[in-house]
């Protein structure tokens, strides 16, 4: 579990701290935030490989947080955590995709053993499932055969150029930070490469411009977002 | 309180079990003399929210009566029943401050 990435919502600021602390001393790396804001937010900027959500929450609910997350990633597995133990609340957080639901008092370890099912689980569907088709706005790009489709023109793209669109396709609407984007190229972080990876980008965009559903913004200091209108 | 239960549900880590309960010895006086206050200014769903920490809380220290009263406070905030809401909170917070007392004498 060392290269887990758990992203922990609740409000309840000094008890969460003990989940978080029991997470990461079963091995996971826990983002904790205590309010829907400021949690989606953090979902925003980051990769996550599952999300643990308080239900009953000021600013933004539970609920209502978990459709915001689904809008930006609809893969990322959600565990709701709730006081309530309504069976229409547990309908209602199942319909909205979550994988799983604890009603508190819940036991730690409960927890975490159900964390590891889940993504035992999506690990599974991941292998029998190798995702090579994105759809990036209207137009439609297939990594395996390295062609973009932009307003039903075929663009043959090269290695490095496929490689980066698949990238920032797999960080749609999330930064692709430069450091990721040069790994995932080059298998390096060398700064020489900062200036190529420039010269990639507006190629991509170039591609890209006829398509008014899509946009490649440029975060100063930080990287690329591939904004799906 | 029902150490027990909440040692089982930390999975038999003492350390963690004195973490909570020490939290909950900090922050419940505070949260309960609240109630009163976010009742008078009618911050309903302030009001709720505190209610239902403190449901969660009683439920992991097993303290069964308190979380009913505070759970229907909590209800009674939600459906809008604001009526019976003053006694009820006097009558809680009378209960809970005898309990307070015993269990952390100064």
């Amino acid at each position: 579990m060392d290269d887990l990435h758990i992203l922990l919502i609740d409000d309840e600021v000094q008890y969460s701290e003990l989940t978080k602390e029991y997470l990461e001393m079963r091995g996971c790396k826990v983002t904790l935030k205590h309010d829907g804001l400021a949690g989606f937010e953090t979902f925003k900027q980051n990769q996550f490989d599952l999300c643990v959500l308080d239900v009953k929450m000021p600013k933004i609910d539970g609920f209502t947080l978990a459709e915001e997350i689904k809008s930006i990633d609809e893969c990322v597995p959600i565990i709701f955590l709730t006081g309530q133990s309504l069976k229409e609340d547990k309908i209602k957080g199942l319909t909205l995709g979550a994988d799983d639901y604890l009603t508190k008092p819940f036991s730690m370890e409960e927890l975490y053993l159900r964390i590891r099912v889940i993504l035992k689980r999506v690990k599974a569907q991941e292998k029998t499932k190798i995702v090579n088709e994105f759809k990036v706005g209207s137009s439609v790009f297939n990594s395996e055969l390295r062609e973009l489709s932009v307003l039903n023109k075929t663009i043959k793209l090269t290695s490095i150029e496929s490689k980066l669109l698949t990238l920032l396709c797999q960080y749609q609407n999330k930064v692709l930070t430069r450091d990721i984007a040069m790994l995932g190229i080059w298998g390096d972080e060398e700064h020489f490469r900062g200036y190529s990876l420039n010269v990639y980008v507006s190629k991509i965009r170039k591609f890209l411009k006829e398509d008014p559903m899509v946009e490649i913004l440029n975060l100063h200091g930080e990287g690329y977002k591939l904004i799906n209108k | 309180m029902d150490l027990l239960f909440l040692k089982n549900l930390m999975n038999g880590d003492e350390l963690l079990v004195d973490r909570f309960v020490e939290i909950f010895r900090k922050q419940s006086r505070g949260q309960v003399a609240a109630l009163k206050p976010l009742l008078i200014r009618q911050q309903w769903e302030e009001l709720s929210n505190a209610a239902h920490s403190l449901k969660t809380q009683f439920n992991y220290l097993g303290l069964e009566t308190f979380a009913t009263q505070v759970k229907n406070i909590e209800e009674n905030v939600d459906n809008g029943d604001y009526h019976n809401l003053d006694k009820m909170i006097d009558i809680f917070e009378d209960d809970f401050r005898k309990f307070y007392d015993t269990e952390f004498p100064c």
